[in-house]
């Protein structure tokens, strides 16, 4: 009895001493990582808030900064004329269609039965918003199918200039005709030409500035990739239901570049130049996108998703690796995406 | 015992429960004179410690009672003529009430038994009445978990007592800590009140049970189904009263606890007891501590977080020959740390490091006041404190630096709670018995996402009536008016209050013979919006997500029958059999819908509809040295989630089962608990659906107590646990769909457990 006490006293002290001296374990140092030879990477400072985009070149490593989101509609400049939006600027910035109406028949009744539409950045010209609104006629001459477009800005602040309406008059030698005003009026208030800049993918129109704004700051053979916010369909899980969701991500400059995403079970570290010659590859403006990182809600933090690379094959036949390493600077501030690449020899 | 006694109390009548060596419970043979001073001895029937007690003299048919408080020695005196009525009312719920008729004069005084409430067979509830009643003469069904058996679970935290009912589905969530289910139905829609005080804190709609150590629970006491009509919002569901402790009178004792398991938690409690005279207080305080358990050493972030929890309170009691006040406080704080994955940029690794502070802050008073021999009225008045911090530190992993992350990243959540809770009623000792009561109760809501200080007021007034139409037939009509400053009609007399709805309900409860009970009700309650649902912002660039502050509350219609078989063959052996059938139908039930995908405009809106319908069937048997409890619940469940009236349905099912093994000579028992969790399925408002797969738990707890015989500790008592959870060694399960953003990443598996674990617990009684 004697002894069964002892042995309860003393297993008594031990379990209050345990419980006394427990305390949350300071995190061990992680050791410096090794970067590979011939590895380069780089961080992209789009900003905490998305403020800036930028426009890189492997060839040269070097890129180019300027901001996002001064711009609302761009025209085309190459052979085949077409249209995009900045969706990206916010959730509602969007486009709708109203096929053979004049412009004088549209206005505010017509919200109501608005289709919205945002581009989907695959490269092809029937996925965005404005579709193909040009119709052949002689080289370098389009006509415009005869059609009215509510662009929604999307920004209550702007009053009554939220919506604008707009018809495109034609394409002309590389001159792009447009008139548009505000939806509730009946008339349009400008007619505007936008000449196209045989140096750049696209020229880009303000409709705050009434004018036409820089955005592509290179010249297009000198970017291969940007940086940006943009705007497109995404699937919600389990229904497959597309909602329209503001992104940032990677767009390819896709007269440059070709894309081919790989994952498991080939791995960043092993992939070769036989692997990756053997791969399909994809000029869709988005290939890249913005899915290569991932947010937690519960923590409300991006993590970079685990062994997602990518191949990239440019207009020299030079392939690369290419792999997404953080999404914050060393200070924690999200919106600076870093990025590691390797020349396949 | 003698027959005709076992019959009495088994018959539940409430007949006096008196034993002085004769036949009748009733009447006594007495030999004294009118006028002159005579006593009663009292004793318990388990030969424990006398409860405080409180007793009255009356003459038969007089309005007005003497009220004495009985002294530790059980000895009374009295002077007085005959006949007398004297009832006893014990102030440990563990004790039933005694009311017996003297007719005559007794020289040598008269012996009066208290009886023990036997808790297997017939607990006593305090919840939704007035004064304690035995479970078997309520109106509703009522669950208790006692003390004894929370303690055979070796149960840390109030959600790993409730995880071994059947009827209630516990869910865990690796940051928001614990949820829960009731008959279908979501933690939102279940009230949690800690003695009668209803919580504050949810998230996502569910209060953190894991925040509430057992240390200081006596006991906790399940209500299915609506009690609305008494406990206003959120009791849709149903409701869980968590009963603290309470000073015993004539009572001084310390408890020293310590847990320790190989899921990393120590802890570590203590609490303590004194009385003297009409005063008595006790005081308690702990720390659990837990490491956490990474189940993937490869990364960095832990999936069970570690956690650090403080607590502490106090209560002072004081039972006076009329009333009883308890003046009760307690300060909870939990600290858990969260790290996300390293993330190695080439050049160096860098991680987040989030810590969520949790800091719960309560007051309350309690007051039972006797008004007269018939009347009693009750007086409760809380302040709650809550308040969750985040803070989240960008880490560099190599250099150990850290800094605090933007504004955006930080966030902290206020909520404060006054309410006031008035009862006046009769005792339930009549034909008639009728209760009047008000509630007043005022919330504040400020965090991040919630700009400005919203309130939401409520006063309520109640009313119930409780008819014997029979000794057979019991019928209890009851309902509820409320003024707020939210929902419902604006008054004629301002246009800040608006009447809401009223809320009625029936209950009704036939004992069909000595051992059977059939009872049936129907029941309105409601879910007033909470304050995040009226008033949630967040717009950014990604997110618009509003509240809506025109929302109305859930409405409940609830139907419920409870056919209850309580046998108690002698004092040794019992069984039990209940089968609870039930059926819920939910209009306007609270969603965040997405109401325009162009502007992804998220908005709280009154849309769904939710019928849960159910059975749950229990069967328990007890013998001297073994017991056995084993239940199911059958939950089936549709949700109309907008106009179109199309339904989607799914089952669920869960079991349990206990069994108590005793070898008294050892002074030790084995205790086996044992959970089936059937597949569990649901779907988004967005109609994606998600399942979780079945899974079983299995707990194996052996408790050996030793008297300590020490020269200075003789008489304190020494019980050690030990066993295994989790023995099955279940860590995750399958799932699908456990998705709710396009920006969610998926996760196939979900953590159920730490997995098998070995503990260890030492209570010391001094």
């Amino acid at each position: 009895m004697k002894h069964r006490f002892s042995s309860s006293i003393v297993l008594l002290v031990l379990s209050f001493s345990l419980v006394f001296t427990a305390c949350e374990k300071e995190e061990p140092l992680y050791p410096q990582p090794q970067v590979p030879a011939g590895l380069q990477t780089q961080e992209f400072a789009m900003g905490e808030n998305y403020e800036n985009q930028i426009w890189f070149h492997f060839g040269s490593q070097s890129g180019s900064t300027n901001p996002f989101g001064l711009w609302d509609i761009a025209f085309a400049c190459s052979n085949n004329p077409h249209l995009m939006i900045n969706g990206g600027k916010n959730q509602a910035f969007s486009l709708a269609q109203f096929p053979g109406k004049k412009f004088n028949e549209v206005g505010m009744s017509d919200l109501t039965s608005a289709t919205w539409n945002s581009d989907i950045l695959n490269g092809n010209h029937d996925s965005l918003a404005f579709g193909q609104p040009f119709l052949y006629e002689s080289p370098g001459h389009f006509g415009t199918k005869p059609a009215v477009y509510i662009l929604d800005r999307g920004e209550d602040s702007l009053g009554a200039e939220r919506y604008l309406k707009i018809e495109l008059t034609g394409y002309r030698a590389g001159v792009y005709s447009f008139r548009w005003g505000p939806l509730n009026e009946a008339q349009a208030r400008y007619a505007t030409y936008m000449r196209t800049n045989e140096e750049k993918n696209y020229v880009y129109y303000s409709f705050a500035e009434h004018n036409d704004v820089q955005n592509e700051p290179l010249r297009k053979e000198a970017w291969d990739i940007v940086f940006t916010t943009y705007k497109e369909p995404v699937p919600e899980p389990g229904t497959g239901i597309l909602y329209p969701y503001v992104l940032r991500g990677v767009l390819i400059n896709s007269a440059r570049l070709e894309v081919c995403e790989l994952g498991s079970p080939n791995s960043f570290e092993t992939v070769d130049l036989d692997i990756a010659k053997k791969q399909t590859y994809s000029r869709k403006w988005n290939e890249i996108g913005y899915d290569w990182k991932a947010f937690d809600q519960a923590t409300n933090q991006y993590t970079i998703v685990p062994n997602k690379f990518f191949l990239i094959r440019d207009e020299s036949g030079n392939y690369f690796k290419l792999k997404f390493v953080s999404y914050y600077n060393d200070q924690g501030l999200k919106g600076f995406p870093k990025m590691a690449w390797e020349l396949l020899q | 015992m003698p027959a005709i006694w076992r019959i009495a109390f088994l018959l539940g009548l409430g007949i006096p429960s008196l034993v002085a060596g004769q036949s009748s419970p009733v009447r006594f043979a007495a030999a004294l004179d009118t006028g002159e001073v005579f006593h009663l001895q009292l004793e318990t029937s388990n030969g424990g410690n006398l409860p405080a007690c409180k007793i009255a003299l009356r003459k038969p048919g007089a309005p007005q009672s003497i009220w004495k408080d009985i002294d530790s020695s059980g000895l009374v005196h009295f002077q007085g003529s005959f006949p007398l009525t004297v009832e006893i009312i014990p102030e440990d719920p563990g004790f039933r009430p005694t009311t017996l008729t003297l007719i005559q004069p007794k020289p040598e005084g008269y012996k009066v038994l208290i009886l023990a409430n036997d808790e297997r067979i017939d607990p006593v509830s305090i919840t939704g009445s007035l004064n304690p009643t035995a479970i078997s003469k309520a109106p509703y069904s009522i669950e208790v978990i006692s003390r004894k058996r929370i303690e055979s679970m070796a149960a840390q935290s109030v959600d790993a007592v409730l995880q071994n009912q059947s009827n209630i589905r516990v869910s865990q969530d690796a940051i928001l800590g614990s949820g829960l289910q009731l008959q279908g139905m979501g933690g939102a829609d279940v009230k949690v009140l800690i003695d009668g005080v209803p919580m504050v804190g949810r998230l996502n709609g569910n209060i953190d049970l894991s925040q509430i150590p057992t240390n200081q629970v006596e006991r906790i006491e399940i209500i299915e189904g609506p009690m609305s009509v008494i406990y206003g919002s959120d009791a849709i569901g149903g409701l869980i009263n968590i009963i603290s402790k309470r000073p015993q009178q004539q009572q001084k004792n310390l408890n020293l606890h310590s847990y320790i398991d190989g899921a990393g938690w120590r802890n570590l409690d203590a609490n303590a007891q004194w009385s003297r005279g009409p005063w008595g207080a006790s005081a308690f305080a702990g720390r659990h501590f837990s490491y956490g358990v990474d189940l993937d050493p490869s990364t960095r972030m832990m999936d069970w977080r570690p956690k650090t929890k403080f607590f502490a309170g106090g209560q002072l009691q004081h039972r006076g020959n009329r009333s009883e006040h308890q003046f009760k406080t307690q300060f909870f704080h939990e600290k858990l740390t969260d790290r996300s994955n390293a993330e190695s940029n080439l050049s160096t690794v860098n991680g987040y490091t989030n810590y969520f502070y949790t800091q719960r802050l309560d007051f309350s008073q309690n007051s039972l006041i006797h008004l007269n021999s018939r009347n009693d009225f009750q007086w409760q008045n809380s302040l709650n404190f809550y308040q969750r911090d985040k803070v989240s530190f960008w880490r560099n992993l190599v250099s150990g630096e850290q800094k605090l992350t933007g504004a955006n990243e930080q966030d902290t959540t206020y909520n404060q709670q006054f309410n006031s809770r008035g009862i006046w009623g009769s005792r339930q000792q009549r034909a008639l018995n009728w209760m009047l009561g008000y509630e007043a109760n005022g919330e504040t809501l400020q965090s991040l996402r919630v700009k400005g200080l919203r309130p939401l007021i409520s006063i309520s007034a109640f009313a119930s009536l409780e008819w014997r139409i029979a000794p057979w037939w019991q019928l209890r009509p009851a309902a509820r008016w409320s003024l707020n400053n939210q929902f419902g009609e604006l008054t004629s007399f301002s246009d800040q209050w608006r009447w809401a709805p009223c809320v009625p309900s029936i209950q009704s409860k036939w004992q069909l013979s000595e051992h059977l009970t059939l009872r049936a009700s129907a029941a309105r309650a409601f879910r007033a919006p909470s304050l995040k649902e009226l008033y949630f912002l967040f717009v950014d660039i990604n997110h618009n997500i509003h509240g809506n502050a025109q929302l109305q509350p859930e409405w409940s219609n609830n139907y419920t029958g409870t056919l209850e078989y309580r046998h108690s063959l002698n004092a040794d052996h019992g069984a039990i059999f209940k089968a609870n059938a039930f059926a819920n139908f939910v209009e306007n039930r609270i969603e965040l819908a997405l109401l325009d995908a162009r502007y992804n405009y998220y908005q709280y809106i009154n849309i769904g509809k939710l019928e849960t319908r159910g059975i749950t069937p229990q069967l328990e048997y007890f013998a001297p040295r073994w017991n056995s409890r084993i239940s199911s619940t059958w939950v089936r469940s549709w949700v109309q989630i907008d106009s179109s009236g199309q339904k989607q349905g799914w089952n669920s099912l869960q079991a349990v089962w206990n069994a108590e093994y005793k070898f008294p000579k050892q002074s030790s028992s084995v205790n086996v608990y044992a959970r089936f969790s059937g597949k569990q399925q649901g779907f988004y408002t967005t109609g994606s659906t998600y399942s979780i797969d079945p899974f079983t738990l299995l707990d194996v707890i052996w408790a050996k107590t030793v008297p300590l015989t020490w020269s200075r500790l003789t008489g304190s008592i020494l019980q050690w646990q030990a066993g295994c959870n989790n023995a099955l060694g279940i860590q995750r399960i399958g799932s699908a769909g456990l998705l709710s953003t396009p920006h969610s990443a998926a996760s196939q598996n979900l953590n159920i457990s730490p997995g098998r674990t070995l503990f260890m617990a030492i209570k010391v009684t001094l």
